[in-house]
């Protein structure tokens, strides 16, 4: 149970690390002005860029340690470090690492102004992350259909989660008037793809526990249960930003940062009961 | 008071999944199977899961000697029937403890007994 909780935890921070490059990157790519870029590329993505390859690799010695059972030396047992390594889970942390390390050069090339470059970077480190979500874990007997969508559910939900910062960023430190444009048009876009990211987790969550009513009868259902109040919330936020609040700026200037604010905490809590979910429990629960 | 909300959702969140680790694959069957009652000492342990699993730990105990060792040694190599030879045994109580990576990655154990008696 200790080696389980301390997987779920590091990949609670692998999550929002993960977050942070898909949407970060997405968001400063399309509506951080030129001139705050170098400022947030250094505060927000580069940190994030280089914990990701450390996370994936504490994720994975900790996997070693799980099967080792030998403590904490346990981690770095060579017979058990071979076969994790010669296991998905070898080729999990490989893909992450890389995925991360192609959003540090997209990152980079952001902070230069070659927008092209970090574009495509983007989209390889994007690629790279969310590969390994279509097959591992508890979707990996599915259909290839199931596990593409549960891929496509996490690149959302990190385009989201990852977005939140710079826009609340801007929401704090920009002209009302010139920043107004920038998030109705977040809303216009996330409007679309939050209806696609709920339309993908409804199914894979279906595929999963074989229907609805098992989402009251067991112990797996009852906590996704906690997860999906979670995201009713995080939803009543972004509807209340994208119908309330951004339509009457600058008005409402300080109350849309105070909600992208508790968009981010919630999120940052969505997150941990996704990691603990896929961890500590599962479908048969 | 956000520091307070944090505290009350971790507490929330830990006594909901305090439950164990889902068993994703399991053992299908075995040879002895549990509870089975034999009049000849197994010259071999079979475990028979149903999806294919990388066995990383198998143990043989009798109630008094203590373990037996066994020719086992991990492998990366997932399969779905596993047989192990085993030493000469004599007349007990045996139960064999397995440790496996399930094919989703989840750690997945179990135990289950036999018994042999030739003397009657």
């Amino acid at each position: 149970m200790v080696w389980a909780t301390a997987f779920a935890l590091n990949k609670w921070l692998l999550y929002g690390a993960l977050s942070v490059v898909i949407g970060g990157t997405a968001t400063m790519l399309l509506w951080t002005p030129r001139r705050d870029i170098r400022a947030q590329v250094q505060a927000y993505l580069l940190p994030a860029t280089v914990a990701g390859p450390l996370f994936a690799a504490t994720g994975f010695l900790v996997q070693v340690g799980t099967f080792a059972e030998a403590g904490l030396p346990g981690m770095v047992d060579p017979l058990y470090l071979s076969i994790l390594w010669q296991s998905p889970a070898g080729a999990v942390a490989l893909l992450q690492s890389l995925g991360f390390v192609a959003a540090l050069l997209a990152a980079l090339c952001l902070l230069r102004h070659y927008r092209r470059w970090a574009t495509a970077l983007w989209l390889l480190g994007t690629l790279l992350l969310l590969l390994p979500f279509s097959w591992r874990g508890h979707t990996v007997d599915a259909s290839l259909w199931v596990r593409a969508a549960l891929s496509l559910h996490v690149g959302l939900a990190a385009w989201w989660m990852g977005a939140l910062y710079p826009l609340w960023h801007l929401s704090r430190h920009g002209d009302p008037a010139l920043y107004g444009d920038a998030m109705a048009q977040f809303g216009q876009l996330a409007s679309w793809l939050v209806a696609l990211l709920a339309a993908c987790g409804t199914w894979v969550l279906y595929s999963l526990i074989g229907g609805f009513g098992p989402l009251v009868q067991s112990g797996y259902g009852l906590s996704m249960l906690l997860k999906l109040a979670l995201v009713a919330t995080v939803l009543l936020l972004a509807a209340q930003n994208k119908w309330r609040l951004v339509p009457r700026l600058p008005a409402t200037a300080a109350g849309l940062s105070g909600s992208i604010r508790a968009e981010m905490l919630v999120g940052v809590a969505i997150l941990l009961v996704t990691a603990l979910l896929s961890t500590l429990t599962g479908p048969g629960h | 008071m956000l520091k307070l909300s944090l505290v009350r959702f971790l507490a929330m969140a830990g006594f909901i999944f305090s439950t164990t680790l889902a068993a994703h694959t399991g053992l299908q069957g075995s040879s002895p199977a549990d509870g089975d009652q034999l009049s000849q000492p197994p010259a071999s342990l079979q475990l028979n899961f149903s999806g294919e699993v990388r066995l990383m730990r198998v143990s043989l105990e009798e109630a008094k000697q203590g373990e037996v060792k066994l020719e086992f040694m991990p492998t990366a190599v997932a399969e779905k029937n596993i047989s192990l030879p085993l030493p000469a045994l004599a007349d007990g109580e045996y139960t064999v403890s397995w440790m496996a990576m399930g094919g989703d990655g989840h750690k997945m154990s179990g135990q289950f007994s036999f018994e042999i008696t030739t003397e009657n």
